[in-house]
């Protein structure tokens, strides 16, 4: 299934929660968490949280900088937000490319039916981050 | 096995050299390209060594473009083609330009989305006017893996018929101050499974390869180096940055990786560990490779005390090492490694081994609880 | 600064870092077996102790750091070291 999800200027970290309880409230949750591939499309995952993150070491110094933003400027910390909330083991993806960009969503579709195919997947979870 | 998948050609920017054969050399004579860096003394770093590329001219908000950019050149070069249009690129980066977001955040005028991990996919695809896919995998330091395993992927669906794929990261303030607050840094070196180890040391660099399938390669008179079998992913969903302390994750993959492959575990000959010399990280991975070889333990060595941990192109700097060790039947030494720590009962080689290796294993793992195994073989009869 | 008033500050940091951590937190509880503060927590947890008293803490002693009273202690020790 592919739902499309905003997070637009919030932070990564205070917009996950709510992301997970919309997807999980439209899809529920996957039936066998462990054969269940999870595909995240997004342009701008991970930005918010390092735009952040730098204005704290500019503010306090890279000596006394907070690290706790710091994990979620890695572009995977919403997919990895994600698994962790569904309990979710199997593959698990984040593409980066303009969420408009279908040619390059249908190359993603693409990988995800594969990997269906030779790897057995129950479910796949395919989400769009704007 | 005419459909195997190859490299023929391999591009490396890496702290220990630019082009292949540096690197390879300063390996092999066990060397370290870890450096204390005035700068980041100056700047108020509490942790001030690293793993950088020296003497590398570029743009300082391109320098990650610019670094895959010139690996490609290389790997082109070695594989002596002639890219058709539809070349795929397939790119893995954790950060992408960081100093882009670094900029904007210190009021720049400076639109950061174009500077990600596909900004830089975008460019290789550009300067050789492709048109085939662009896929950017912006799956941490597992990024490499993955980017070289989608492009296998597509390879083998007939998408295309030749990939450049491989992963670029240029060095980051971002994860310096990062992984330095977060307290995952070694204070002097990295020392991957060592009793001693500390912490990660960070690197940069690029690894860029060219794939093909084998009977183009031989069609072409072009000198396969090694193949791609397979990869393997799993994720913990454990914890945001800590593996699962059993490793379970990890084994999940290389298992998947080997049995997509269809290759037995007794046949693996060597593994190139994550290693990134964290004591949770190589303790859940020494765990890993227990579960999965049980009956005897291929050798193991680990780059990352030579190169430092280069994030996203970590993986891919690493399977260039691999492919290399394939084709001249060849392990390097692990820098950094000098005593076996009873915890996690595993050693990683010291010595530059000289080996029949016929299957090798790369193993990435990252943040957000990502593993993910390639397997490799040699194109060798 | 008096131990009471580092304490109350350390109760403010640790309540934004694990809203979980009540009120009910002894000043001898144990921040990893009482209250599941896990690695990246107490890091985030003693980068915020650093910033409010802008003080320096090596690795080597965050083992000293497990308990409100015990952070306290070695927070004074450090400002009159200063």
């Amino acid at each position: 299934m592919i739902c499309h999800v905003h997070i637009g200027d919030t932070l990564e970290k205070e917009a996950m929660p709510g992301i997970v309880d919309s997807i999980e409230k439209e899809f529920g949750r996957p039936r066998r968490p462990d054969a269940t591939g999870l595909y995240v499309i997004s342009n701008h995952t991970g930005a918010n949280a390092s735009l952040a993150f730098w204005k704290d070491v500019i503010k306090n110094g890279a000596a006394f900088a907070n690290p706790e933003l710091f994990p979620w400027t890695l572009a995977n910390s919403a997919c990895g937000y994600i698994a962790r909330h569904f309990g979710i083991t199997g593959p698990n993806y984040t593409f980066t490319c303009p969420p408009e960009n279908q040619e390059h969503i249908n190359e993603v579709l693409k990988q995800a039916a594969e990997d269906q195919e030779r790897l057995g997947l129950e479910d796949t979870l395919i989400i769009i981050i704007d | 096995m005419n459909n195997s998948i190859v490299i023929t050609g391999i591009g490396v920017v890496s702290p220990l050299g630019i082009g292949m054969d540096m690197l390879w050399n300063n390996l092999l004579a066990g060397k370290t390209s870890l450096k204390h860096f005035a700068d980041l003394e100056a700047a108020g770093y509490r942790n001030t060594h690293a793993c950088r590329v020296q003497d590398f001219e570029a743009p300082p908000v391109h320098r990650g473009t610019y670094m895959a950019l010139d690996a490609t050149k290389q790997a082109i070069a070695q594989s002596r083609i002639q890219l058709p249009e539809n070349t795929g690129v397939f790119l893995g980066s954790t950060l992408g330009e960081s100093m882009a977001y670094e900029m904007a955040a210190e009021g720049a005028a400076i639109d950061p989305g174009q500077y990600n991990t596909f900004s830089i996919a975008k460019a290789i695809a550009g300067a050789y006017r492709l048109t085939g896919p662009v896929q950017a995998l912006s799956t941490a330091c597992t990024a490499g893996n993955y980017a070289v395993g989608m492009a296998m992927h597509a390879l083998q669906r007939g998408d295309i018929s030749v990939a450049i794929a491989g992963g670029a990261e240029p060095f980051s303030r971002i994860a310096m101050v990062g992984f330095s607050r977060s307290r995952a840094m070694a204070s002097d070196a990295c020392k991957p499974f060592d009793a001693q180890r500390s912490g990660m040391i960070l690197g940069e660099g690029a690894a860029i390869f060219i794939l093909e399938r084998m009977n183009d390669a031989v069609q072409r008179g072009a000198t396969p180096l090694a193949k791609v079998y397979a990869l393997g992913l799993s994720c913990d969903a454990y914890h945001p940055t800590s593996p699962h302390p059993d490793g379970r994750g990890l084994s999940r993959a290389m298992m998947a990786a080997l049995q997509q492959a269809g290759i037995s575990k007794d046949e693996v000959d060597w593994v190139n560990i994550h290693g990134s010399g964290t004591k949770v990280s190589d303790t859940a991975e020494a765990l890993a490779l227990k579960s999965v070889f049980t009956t005897g333990m291929p050798v193991l060595s680990g780059s990352k005390g030579a190169i430092g941990h280069a994030l996203g192109a970590a993986s891919a700097l690493e399977l260039a090492i691999c492919a290399q060790g394939i084709a001249t039947q060849t392990i390097p030494p692990t820098a950094g490694f000098t005593v076996q720590d009873t915890a996690i009962g595993l050693g990683c080689t010291t010595a530059v081994v000289q080996k029949k290796i016929r299957i090798a294993i790369n193993n990435a793992s990252a943040f957000g609880g990502l593993n993910a195994s390639l397997v490799l073989g040699s194109c060798l009869s | 600064m008096q131990e009471y008033d580092i304490i109350q500050q350390l109760r403010l940091e640790l309540g934004i870092v694990k809203p979980q951590v009540t009120n009910d937190i002894r000043d001898t509880d144990s921040f990893r077996d009482d209250w599941g503060l896990d690695s990246l927590e107490l890091v985030e947890f003693v980068a915020r102790i650093e910033q409010t008293f802008r003080i320096m803490i090596p690795d080597k002693d965050l083992q000293e750091l497990h308990s409100l009273s015990a952070t306290a202690v070695y927070l004074q020790g450090k400002m009159i070291a200063a």
